[in-house]
C-alpha cells in the first residue's frame, strides 16, 4: 500500500502526463493525505535492490551490473531456470499481441531479441497468409524484391524507423505495409547478445538496436503503436516513470502489453515456487553463469515486485485504458495490457 | 501530411500536433488527441496545480471506453465480406478510426466478439420493430396478428437481417459456438425468442413458457442453417422451412393438449393403485 502511495505521489510530480493520471478522485484523497509521507522520503529516498535496500540513484548501475555479467549466458539460463516455460510464456505474449503487418512495435528492455524475433516471424506469417488470401497476388514473380525500393543499404536508424511517412508510402499499391520493431535496453551487452543471434537468424535487417533508458525513453510522442516489455520493468528503478514513457511514446489506440513474474495466489503452489527460486536458482546460476549474487537478485526482485492488481492499477494511473492481465502458470507470470486511447 | 508529420517529428511542438490530429479520419483518435494536446499546452501550471486542483473534470473529455469499443465493432462490419469474422476486420475498422491496427486487442475473443456485437444490434433492432407493432396494436390501429403468422415474419425479418453477411455466416457461427462466446450468444439468444414470443401475446407463466422458448429457439438455429445453404432466389426454401416447422409446433402443440388429460387420468389411477396395495400389505407408515 505504501509503495503504491508513493508511486502516486510520483506520478502528479514527475510524470508529464500527469494531468491524465489525476483523474479518478479516489487517488487524489490518498495523494493528499499520503503527502507527508513524502516529504520524508525526499531526502532519502531509497528503493530496493532484491531484498536489499540501496539508494535511488544507485540502482540502475546494479542492475546494469548484474545484466553485464549475466548477458553472454542470459538465454541458456533462462531454458534451465523455467525448464523452457519462458517460451511458452513469450509465444503466448506474442498471441495475445497478435501483430498485423504495419505495426511499429517498440520492445523495450528486449536485449535478446526474443520477443523481437518472434514479431517478426509472427508478422511474416501474417503477411504470407494474407499473400494467399488475395488472388492474382501470386502472379508476381517475387513479391519480396519489388517492395523493397534498395535504398537503404546502410544500417536504418531508428528515425527511418518511426518515420510514419514512410510507413503510409509503403503501404502501397501492393498492400504490403511496413512492420517495424525497434528493441531498446539499457545495457550494451545485452544487445550485443540479440545483434550476434540476430545475424544467426537472418533477421538483422528486420530488428533496430537502440540503447536507452525506459524512463527516458529516446522517441518522440505518439511514435508506436505497440509497447512490448518481458521480463524489464522489474528492473527499472522508477516503474511509474516508464509507465509513463510508454505512455508518451504510444500512438492513440496503441496497446501497452507486459510481461513480467508476477504472484502466485495458491499456497501450495506457490510454497513450491518459493523453494525451487530460492534454493534452486541461486545454484544453477552458480553452476552455469557462475553467479550466485545475479540470480539471487533476480529472485529477489520478483518477489518485491508489486502484485497483479497493484501493478494494473499503475497501469491504470500513468493513464492507460482498457488495462487487464492474465495468469500465465497460475501467477507464475503475467501478461499485462492496457491501451492509450 | 508527409511534411507535417516530419515537422512533428523534428520539433514536436503541440500545435503542430493539433493540426496532425485534425487531418486524422476519425474521431475516436482525434477528439482525443486534441484534449491531450490542450492538456499539453498547459503543463507547465499543471504540474504546479495538479496535486492541489482536486475538482479538474478530465473525465468528461474522455471518450468512454466502451463507445470506443462500439464505434470500432461498427466500423468492423464493412470489412466482413473481405477478411470474415476476423481479427484482420477489426484491424482494418481500427485503421480507418485513425487507430493502429494492434488496438483489435481490445477485443480479446477477436472475431466472436465481433459476431456477438452484430447478433446485438439485429437483435435489438427486430425488438423494435415488434415494440412498435405492438404498440400500434395497443392503441388500436391495428389488429393483433394471428401468433403463428407473427412469429413467422418476425423470424423472416430477423435471417433476412444476416443475409448481406450470408457468405461469412457458417464462420460467425462456428465463432458464436465456441466456448468463450457460448455463454454469450446464448443468452442472446434466449432474449431473441423471449421478445419474440412476448410481442407476440404470449404471457404464460408456467412450465409452457420454457417449452414455447427452446422450441421457438430450435427453429430459429436450424433456419439459420438452411439459410446458409439456401440457393433458391430469394432465400424462399428458407421461408418455406420456417413455415413448416411452425406447423410442426403448432401439431406438437396439439398432441400436447390432447394427450394431456389422458396421463393426468393414467397418473391419478396409478397412484390410487399404489396407495391401495400399499395399505393392503400393511406398508402404510402412518399408521405404524
Amino acid at each position: 500500500m505504501a509503495a503504491l502511495r508513493r508511486v502516486s505521489v510520483h506520478l502528479g510530480r514527475v510524470c508529464r502526463c500527469s494531468n491524465r493520471i489525476i483523474v479518478s478522485r479516489r487517488n487524489l484523497s490518498e495523494q493528499t493525505s499520503s503527502d507527508e509521507s513524502d516529504k520524508k522520503e525526499s531526502t532519502e529516498r531509497s528503493t530496493h535492490f532484491g531484498f536489499e535496500s540501496i539508494n535511488e540513484s544507485e540502482k540502475t548501475g546494479k542492475v546494469h551490473e548484474v545484466f553485464s555479467n549475466v548477458a553472454s549466458k542470459y538465454d541458456v539460463m533462462n531454458d534451465a531456470m523455467s525448464l523452457g516455460v519462458h517460451r511458452l510464456w513469450k509465444d503466448r505474449f506474442m498471441q495475445v499481441l497478435d501483430p498485423l503487418p504495419g505495426t511499429r512495435l517498440l520492445d523495450v528492455a528486449g536485449g535478446t531479441g526474443d520477443i523481437a524475433f518472434r514479431f517478426i516471424n509472427w508478422v511474416k506469417e501474417k503477411e504470407q497468409q494474407q499473400r494467399k488470401a488475395t488472388p492474382g497476388a501470386e502472379f508476381r514473380l517475387n513479391p519480396l524484391e519489388t517492395d523493397e525500393p534498395a535504398s537503404t543499404p546502410e544500417f536504418p536508424s531508428a528515425e527511418d524507423y518511426l518515420n510514419t511517412e514512410q510507413r503510409a508510402d509503403t503501404s502501397d499499391t501492393d498492400g504490403k505495409k511496413d512492420s517495424k520493431v525497434i528493441v531498446c535496453d539499457i545495457n550494451q551487452s545485452m544487445l550485443e547478445v540479440g545483434k550476434e543471434r540476430a545475424k544467426k537468424l537472418e533477421l538483422e535487417d528486420d530488428v533496430v538496436w537502440v540503447t536507452g533508458n525506459a524512463e527516458e525513453l529516446p522517441f518522440p510522442d505518439n511514435s508506436v503503436d505497440a509497447y512490448t516489455i518481458a521480463f524489464g520493468i522489474r528492473n527499472v528503478t522508477h516503474i511509474e516513470k516508464a509507465l509513463c514513457e510508454a505512455y508518451r511514446v504510444l500512438t492513440p489506440g496503441g496497446r501497452f502489453l507486459c510481461l513480467e513474474f508476477s504472484q502466485v495466489s495458491n499456497p501450495l503452489i506457490s510454497s513450491v515456487y518459493d523453494l525451487y527460486s530460492f534454493q534452486v536458482i541461486p545454484v544453477l546460476g552458480e553452476l552455469i553463469a557462475s553467479d550466485w549474487k545475479s540470480y539471487q537478485y533476480l529472485v529477489e526482485s520478483i518477489r518485491k515486485f508489486p502484485n497483479q492488481e497493484e501493478f494494473a492499477e499503475m497501469i491504470r494511473e500513468a493513464g492507460f485504458r482498457m488495462v487487464s492481465y492474465d495468469n500465465l502458470t497460475s501467477g507464475v507470470a503475467a501478461i499485462h495490457s492496457g491501451f492509450k486511447i | 501530411m508527409a511534411l507535417r508529420f516530419i515537422r512533428i517529428v523534428c520539433f514536436s511542438t503541440s500545435s503542430l500536433l493539433k493540426t496532425a490530429a485534425r487531418s486524422r479520419p476519425l474521431s475516436t483518435s482525434s477528439a482525443l488527441r486534441c484534449t491531450k494536446t490542450e492538456q499539453g499546452d498547459s503543463s507547465p501550471q499543471n504540474e504546479q496545480t495538479s496535486e492541489e486542483s482536486t475538482e479538474e473534470p478530465h473525465m468528461e473529455e474522455e471518450i468512454p471506453e466502451s463507445e470506443v469499443r462500439q464505434r470500432l465493432l461498427d466500423a468492423a462490419l464493412e470489412f466482413i465480406p473481405s477478411h470474415g469474422w476476423s481479427v484482420e476486420a477489426l484491424a482494418e475498422a481500427a485503421q480507418t478510426e485513425g487507430l493502429p491496427a494492434v488496438s483489435h486487442g481490445m477485443f480479446p475473443r477477436g472475431g466472436g466478439d465481433l459476431a456477438l456485437h452484430f447478433v446485438g444490434i439485429c437483435n435489438s433492432q427486430l425488438t423494435e420493430q415488434m415494440a412498435q407493432e405492438t404498440e400500434q396494436v395497443e392503441e388500436g390501429h391495428v389488429e393483433r396478428r394471428h401468433t403463428r403468422e407473427f412469429l413467422k415474419d418476425a423470424m423472416e425479418t430477423r435471417l433476412r437481417m444476416i443475409v448481406p453477411y450470408v457468405d461469412n455466416w457458417p464462420q460467425a457461427m462456428s465463432l458464436l459456438a465456441q466456448p468463450n462466446c457460448a455463454p454469450d450468444s446464448l443468452k442472446l439468444l434466449s432474449s431473441l425468442v423471449d421478445d419474440m414470443w412476448y410481442h407476440a401475446g404470449d404471457r404464460s407463466a408456467d412450465f409452457n413458457w420454457y417449452t414455447k422458448r427452446v422450441t421457438l429457439a430450435g427453429v430459429y438455429t436450424s433456419a439459420q442453417l438452411v439459410l446458409v445453404r439456401d440457393q433458391s432466389p430469394d432465400f424462399q426454401d428458407t421461408w418455406q422451412f420456417i413455415d413448416s416447422r411452425l406447423d410442426n409446433l403448432e401439431q406438437l402443440g396439439k398432441a400436447v393438449r390432447g394427450v394431456a388429460p389422458t396421463v393426468e387420468s393414467l397418473a391419478q389411477g396409478l397412484s390410487g393403485a399404489y396407495l391401495t396395495i400399499r395399505n393392503i400389505t400393511g406398508f402404510n407408515v402412518r399408521n405404524r
